[in-house]
Parts: structure tokens; sequence; C-alpha cells
């Protein structure tokens, strides 16, 4: 029964599933952490999930194996610039009201 | 001693072994990032997720991004994550609800979202390639340099804003509290 | 030159209306009442004359009339496309005879006002109305088409209104000025309906016009019923004629000034109503189920009034009961098809009952305000012009030959017994008697027997001034000669010959060629038979009441009342009006009350709940849907998640896999 997981490295699917799987355990981290920084991190993890499936893509199609590796690259510049600024605006928060818990962020509440 | 072509009980090959070891190192620890109460613990977890991760990149045939994520994910936004964890503890820190009210909708919402991904790919033909096939890093750069040049350019100047902004928004206010 | 003429006949008063609303009460504060009323009443006597010179060759067909009368048309006041209507007077022998009436007695009332209101403070105001008055009315008769007569129309109601409540602090005036309107209104919705009826029927609004077309039109392509239009305009005439059963306001309007009951209530504003039955006569004619309502109400009318006028002790309102019942007459005249017998009894009306009125008030004048009867007595050697007037006046009214009444009364009620209603011919014939005796009534008691006039106003008891005397004698004259100057020859008369044009296409349709007149043959026998009830009705009345030195019997009256519970009944009955006041208070302001208040409550629940309703749904479901907006990303977050699955979801499952 297991010999079904017979050249799963070589499968395009198994990479696939892989990071949906990735991606949403980080939706969810997104969705049900309190932390702001807990949110970054989900953010993170579903950005990789992302580069994840285009290097599979890249690793399974002949013409576009360079420029998947490109556009990883650029992906993750581009992730490495949004937790820059993310975690910034979250350290400003939390000078000015004391926690990192979201749902406690009120001011313009009712 | 060489070893056996496949794995005597278990029927699949060594680099199929390692792959599922890493893919489950990988899972394992992300589900220790959006599951663990203590945040610094969290953070740990992320990193040995993005190693996990680098070492799958490897098997995808991209040595240079594996690269890529260890300097930049690790060495990088993961040490500047762990920074904004020590710069942000609260006292009632560990104490506090880690979840959220909805987060048992969210679960819920997470797992059908992955049956959703889970059952299209099954259920697509995908075109084989065979064998892994390794990206050749001169004719990546190649391809980086020459048709990505806008890209690239733009990137470094999102990263110059990026850090520019960040500076500026962290900044301390002279004067000011804390 | 008539051209000129007629449009300054309606033209001058209101002129003089404007003039002294203007400037009446400076004039009257600077210059004392004669210069304020000396533009209105010389006015009012211009238009006399120029009245006269119009109804002399149009009575008698002269040129420029002709048979068919004179239109003026001055200009088009309403051009909107296929609806137009003009601003034109028509002047034809109908609208002659009304004119003369008009004219006439509105110019003695206005000199008689001067004597009248002379103590009065307000009598600037009062020209001005009066003047106001005559222009409505003018309007209404010399208009040519309908949209113009029901602007005279309303303008009437509007001056009336004016002049009954013209004592406004006094609140039973205001109140009964008020109900005028009203009632009268609830007619004039029937007259207006009547009007929209004949231009859905006709698309023109031309009195003569519209009246040519209906009748040639044939019934299947009236869009409504020659009969429902007839009684829609008929509506009309019952509100401001005061036919049963909007009647009620004909009584208490006597708490306007006497010359305003003589004017209107007697002589003009009231006659509208004939004149416009009169003046659609050739639809009536066409409608004949309509015209044996138009009698029945009438007859009806002159009875119930009559019956009512037996008890009244106020002498304003023996009078006014007394009005009620001669228009009675008239629209019995007009239903059995006698018009020229209708309008001459309009003529003649207007003339003794106007010096009846003039007369009550010269009474009322004397006696220092007192209205009631049986507070006068013994007064007629005391105020002789007024008595002998009155006197006159009292035996044109009961219809004794040769005076005025009889001509008029008699031509109806022969006319009525030869065109076979008989029904009509006989009730009439009894409210002939019981005119005779109710009159006598009011002259025994205002001025013969002994005095019970109160002991301090005795001694004040005086003669009008000869402002208020002159027109007395001057209506005395028509009350007694203008039946014989337009009744005579008998069968043929004088004012037959004038009127003929405009009744007798109607008068052959319904009766062909009429028959000859048999003096010694059936009408002897009628004239007879008239003439003997008004003698029984005067006879009786002397006898209960007195005359001149005879006492009257009140012992003998008080018995008769009081004989058994009939009687009792009957006087209790006629005393108070036959309670209709008090059946439309039930019927409109009780029930009416109830209905009104619980469609109140529909309105108030039911209309207004639901429209709240909306509100209060709406504001709730905003209430509950704000509850979505958390403002917490996470929660939109998660809103985007789920719709994310549903839409990916659902395309797996509709589109299918793919392959």
């Amino acid at each position: 029964m297991l010999s079904v997981l017979d050249n799963i490295s070589l499968s395009l699917d198994a990479y696939l599933v892989l990071a949906g799987l990735l991606f949403a355990i980080g939706s969810f981290g997104f969705l049900a952490r309190r932390n702001a920084i807990s949110m970054l991190m989900s953010i993170e993890l579903m950005l990789n999930a992302v580069n994840l499936s285009i290097i599979a893509f890249g690793a399974f199609t002949i013409s576009l194996r360079e420029s998947a590796s490109v556009i990883a690259l650029i992906v993750i510049a581009a992730a490495a610039a949004e937790a820059t600024v993310g975690l910034a605006i979250v350290i400003a928060i939390y000078r000015n009201r004391k926690t990192p818990l979201v749902d406690e962020y009120d001011a313009m509440r009712q | 001693m060489t070893l056996p072509e496949t794995i005597p009980l278990l029927g699949f090959g060594w680099d199929d072994l390692l792959f599922m070891i890493l893919a489950g190192i990988m899972i394992g620890s992300a589900l220790l990032v959006v599951t663990m109460k203590d945040i610094i613990r969290c953070g740990l977890a992320m990193i040995v997720c993005f190693a996990a991760l680098a070492g799958l990149y490897v098997f995808a045939g991209a040595p240079l991004v594996a690269a890529a994520q260890v300097l930049v994910y690790i060495g990088a936004i993961s040490v500047l994550v762990l920074f904004a964890i020590m710069l942000t503890q609260t006292k009632a820190g560990p104490a506090s609800l880690v979840f959220q009210t909805q987060a048992f909708p969210a679960a819920i919402a997470a797992a059908v979202l992955a049956l959703l991904i889970a059952v299209t790919v099954a259920s697509t033909d995908w075109p084989e390639a065979g064998a892994r096939i390794w990206t050749d890093t001169t004719k990546l750069a190649q391809t980086l340099f020459a048709d990505f040049t806008l890209p690239f350019e733009v990137v470094s100047v999102l990263l110059l804003a990026a850090v520019v902004g960040a500076v500026y928004i962290a900044k301390r206010e002279p004067g000011g509290s804390d | 030159m008539y051209e000129t003429l007629i449009p300054l006949i309606p033209l001058l008063p209101v002129l003089g209306f404007a003039f002294t609303a203007l400037f009446g009460r400076r004039l009257q504060a600077k210059g004392g009442r004669t210069a304020a009323e000396i533009v209105p009443v010389g006015i009012v006597i211009v238009v006399w004359v120029i009245a006269m010179m119009v109804v002399v060759p149009a009575l008698t067909h002269a040129e420029p009339f002709g048979e068919k009368g004179l239109g003026v048309k001055l200009w088009t006041w309403i051009p909107a496309g296929d609806f137009s209507v003009d601003l034109g007077f028509h002047v034809d022998a109908l609208t002659a005879a009304l004119l003369i009436v008009v004219t006439t007695i509105g110019m003695l009332v206005h000199i008689y006002s001067i004597g009248y209101m002379a103590h009065d403070p307000g009598a600037w105001r009062f020209f001005a109305y009066l003047n106001l008055f005559m222009f409505s009315m003018l309007v209404l008769v010399l208009a040519d088409n309908w949209v113009l007569v029901f602007a005279g129309w309303e303008l009437v109601g509007l001056s009336s209104y004016s002049l009954i409540g013209f004592w406004y602090p006094k609140r039973s005036a205001a109140l009964a000025a008020k109900k005028a309107f009203i009632v009268n209104r609830v007619g004039d919705v029937g007259f207006a309906l009547g009007i929209m009826a004949i231009w859905v029927n006709t698309g023109t609004l031309n009195i003569a016009e519209s009246l040519s077309r209906l009748i040639e039109m044939p019934a299947a392509e009236l869009t409504i019923p020659l009969v429902v239009v007839a009684l829609l305009v008929f509506c009309g005439a019952m509100g401001k004629s005061a036919q049963f059963p909007l009647h009620v306001w004909l009584p208490d309007a006597m708490e306007g000034p006497t010359p305003v009951s003589a004017l209107i209530h007697a002589a003009t504003m009231v006659n509208a109503g004939v004149y416009l039955v009169a003046r659609a006569n050739p639809l009536f004619a066409h409608a004949q189920e309509a015209m044996v309502v138009v009698a029945a109400i009438g007859i009806f009318t002159a009875i119930l009034a009559a019956s009512i006028a037996f008890t009244q002790t106020d002498i304003k309102r023996v009078l006014a009961y007394s009005t009620l019942s001669q228009l009675g007459y008239m629209f019995a005249a007009l239903g059995v098809g006698a018009y020229v017998a209708a309008i001459f009894h309009l003529m003649t009306h207007g003339f003794f009952k106007g010096l009846l009125f003039l007369g009550s008030g010269s009474v009322i004048h004397a006696v220092d305000g007192e209205q009631d009867m049986n507070r006068m007595g013994g007064l007629w050697r005391k105020i002789p012009i007024t008595h002998w007037t009155m006197l006159i006046g009292t035996i044109a009214i009961a219809g004794i030959p040769p005076l005025a009444g009889f001509f008029s009364k008699d031509e109806i009620l022969g006319e009525a017994f030869k065109f076979g209603f008989y029904w009509v011919w006989g009730i009439g014939l009894v409210v002939a008697a019981m005119t005779a005796f109710y009159m006598w009534r009011l002259m025994g008691k205002t001025f013969y027997g002994e005095s019970r006039v109160d002991p301090h106003v005795e001694p004040k008891i005086h003669e009008s001034p000869w402002t208020m005397t002159l027109p007395l004698i001057l209506l005395a004259i028509p009350a007694a000669l203008l039946g014989i100057a337009l009744g005579t020859p008998l069968g043929a008369s004088t004012l037959k010959g004038w009127l003929e044009p405009v009744f007798i296409e109607s008068e052959e349709y319904l009766y062909g060629t009429p028959a000859t007149y048999e003096l010694f043959g059936i009408d002897g026998y009628l004239i007879l038979a008239s003439v003997a009830v008004a003698a029984l009705g005067l006879v009786l009345g002397i006898w209960l009441f007195g005359a001149f030195r005879r006492r009257g019997r009140p012992a003998l009256v008080q018995r008769l009342t009081n004989a058994n519970g009939a009687t009792r009944f009957l006087y209790r009955a006629s005393l108070n009006k036959w309670w209709f006041d008090e059946l439309n208070d039930l019927l409109f302001i009780r029930v009416g009350g109830r209905v009104a208040a619980s469609l109140w409550w529909f309105d108030r629940t039911i209309v207004d709940g639901a429209v709240n309703g909306v509100g209060t749904l709406t504001r709730g479901a905003g209430g509950g849907l704000r509850q979505i907006q958390t403002g917490r990303v996470q929660n939109y977050a998660l809103g985007i998640a789920i719709g994310l699955i549903v839409m990916a979801g659902s395309f797996l499952l509709i589109v299918g896999q793919p392959r």
C-alpha cells in the first residue's frame, strides 16, 4: 500500500498538495491568532506556500524552469520588504497601545 | 556499503523517504507556528519550517532559491520577527488567550480550503516531466538579468522603500514616551 | 353699442367693490357714511339704467338680439388645446328676465341699506360686499359657458357667506354663514360633476353648443347618460335654491341683515338654481326621469316649508320658509315642463318677497330690533307705509287676483294639471291654502290686535326714513301690477311671447303643440280652484289672527293645537323644523364623526404604521447588519476566506472537475 508513495518526490501533485496544506495552515493562523506578530508569521507561511508551488511548477515544466526561480526570488524579496514594514508598524502601534493583541485595538470602535 | 535501491520494508526509494521526512517536518513546524502559546517558540518553529522548505526547494531542483531562502528568510526575516517579538512583549503575554473567538470557524474554513486545493490538484492532469530537473544557475542568472531586468530593479527600489519606511515608522519620537 | 354695454353690466359692480374695499374705511372715517356709500349705490343705479337699455330689445327680440340673443366674447380665458373656455356673455330673453329682477331689486336694496345701516360702523364693508354680490350674480346670469356660470355660482356663495356673517362677532351669525357655505358646497360638487359630465359627453363648454349637441347625440354615444347629467346639474340647483334636503341653510341665513335676506335669499341668489334648470331645459326635456325628480323635490319642499312656517315666531323665519315654499313651486313648474310659468313666478316672487322682507326690516327697525312676532302687535296705525305695502305683498303672495302672485301661481298649477301631473296640482293647491294662512298669521300677529310690544320699546316706535320706505313703495307697484302687465292676455301672455324662443323646442318635444286656452272651460275651473283655496286660507287666517281692529283668537289657537295627540305632535314637529337639523347633526356630525374617527385610526395605525414600520424595519435590519462590521480585520478576512471557498467549491461542483 505504501508503494503508492514510490517516486513521490517526482510527482508534481505532492508538491502542490503540500503547498496547499501549508497555505491552509497559514490562513488558519492568520484568522485565528490574537497576536499581531503571529498574524505576520502566518502571512510568511502563506507566502512560502506560494513560493513552493511556483518552484514546483518550474521543476516540472521545462519552459518555465528559470523563470520560476526568478519569480520565486522576487517573491522572497517582496515578502522581506513586506515583513519589514509590517513589523515596524506593529512596533509603532505597540508603543501607542501597549499591547500586541489585535482585538484590543478598539480606539475607533463605539 | 551501498544503500539498496528501495527501502526494504517500505517500498519506496531513499529520495522519497527524505522527501517525506522534510515534508513532515515542514507541516509539523507550521502547525506549531500557528498553535503554540509562547510566541517566541512560534518564531523558532517558523525557522524550522523555513529550513525544511529550503530542503524541499533543493528537491525541486532550485538550489539557488534554497540558498536565498535560508539567507533571507531564516537569516533576516526570522531575526527581524524575533526582535519584534522581543520589543512587543507584554507581561500578560503568555497568560492571555491564544486564539480569537472565531478560531473554530477559521479552522473549518482552513480545512475546507486545503481540501479544495487537494481535490483540484488531484483531479487535474498535469503534464509529467519525468526526472527532476536541475536549474542551471548560469541560465538563471541570464534570465534574471536579461529578461527580468525591470522587476529586478523595481524590487531593489521596493527594498529601499521598505527599509526607509520601516525605519521611519518604528523610530522613537525624540523626547517621546517609552 | 351693445357689445360695450353688456360687459359694463358686470364690470361696474366689481369696480365698485374694489373701490369700496380699498377706500371705504377711510372715506367713511373722514366723510361719514355718505361718502363711502355714494360710489357703490351710484354704480348700481347706473347698472340698472344700462340693464334696462339692454333688456328692452332683448325681450322684444329686436335687433341685434333676435330670437337667440346676442353673444359678446371678450377674450379666451383658458386656451388649453382641446379645452378652451371663453370669457363671454350671452343675453337672450331668459337672461333679460333675470336681469330685470336682479338689477331692480339690487338697486332698491342698495338704497334701502343706506337707511338700514345708518347706525352701523361697518357700513362701508356692507356696501362693498353688496357690490361684489351684484357682480357675481350678474356674471352668473350673463355667462355664456358653464365654467363662467360656475365661477359666478361660487362667487355668489362667497358673497352670501360674507353677508350672512356680516355681524361676525355674533357667534350664531358666523355659524349660520358657515352652514350656508358648506351646504351650498354639497350642491356645488354635484354641479361641478355635471359640468364635467357635459364636457365628457360633448367636448365643449359653451352653453348653447353643448346643449344642442347633447340633445342631438344618440344615446349610445353618450359617455354619461343624460339623466345622470341632468340630476347632477339639479344637485347644484338644490344647494343654491335650498331644496330638500339641502334646505337647512336658508332659515339660519336670516342671521344676516334684512337687506341681505331680501336681496340674496328672496330675490336673486336662490333664483340661481331656477335659472340654471331653465337654462338647461333642453337637457332636462330629454331626460324626463330627471324632470319628475325635480317636480317631486320641488313640490315636497313647498309643502314641507309651508308646514314649518305655521309655527315659527321669528318674523324673518316665516318669510324664509315662505321663500323655500315658493321656490318649491318654481321647481315643480320646471319639473312638469311649465318653463314660462316658473320664470314668471320667479319674477313676481322676487318683487313681492323682496317687498315683504324689506317691510319686515322696516318693522324690526321700528320696534328697535325685536324680531319675535309675539312681542309685536297693533302696529298698523303706527307704521302705516310699512303696513300697507306689506299688506299688498301678503295679498300678492296669497294669490288673490288681480295681484301678481295670482297670475304666476295659477299658471303653474294650471299647467301642472293640464300636463297630467295631478299630484303636483293637488299638493300645490294645499300649499296655496297654507301660504295664505300663514302669511295672514304673520300680518295678524305683527300688525293687528293689541300691542304686545315691550313697554320700554313702545314709545320709540316710528316709521322708517324715506330711504327705507321709498323702496317699499316702489316694490309694491310691481307686486300689484306685474301680473297684469306680464301675464295677460291669459293663455298667450306677453311674457310667454318674450320667452318663447328659449323654451319652445323643449316644450314641443315634451308635449307637442300646446292646447288652446279655455277660459270658460277647464282653465276657468282651475282658476276658480286656486282662488277658492287662497280665499279659504285667508279667511281662516283672519278668523284666528284678526285684521285691523278685529282681534285674533289666541285662546282658540291654543286649544286647536292642543286638541289631541296628533295635533300636538304636528305642532311640535313644525316648530322643530321636522327635526332635519338634528338628523343632519346625527348623520354627519355624530355618525360621520365616528366614521371619520375610525378612518383616522386606520390612517394613524395602519397607514402610518406601515410607513413607520418600514422605517423601523430598516432601522432594525440596519442595526442587525451593523454587527457584521466589527472593525476587525480578521473577521473580514474570515469572510473573504468563506467567500472564496464557496465560490471555488460551487465552481468545482457545478462546472465539474477539470480534466
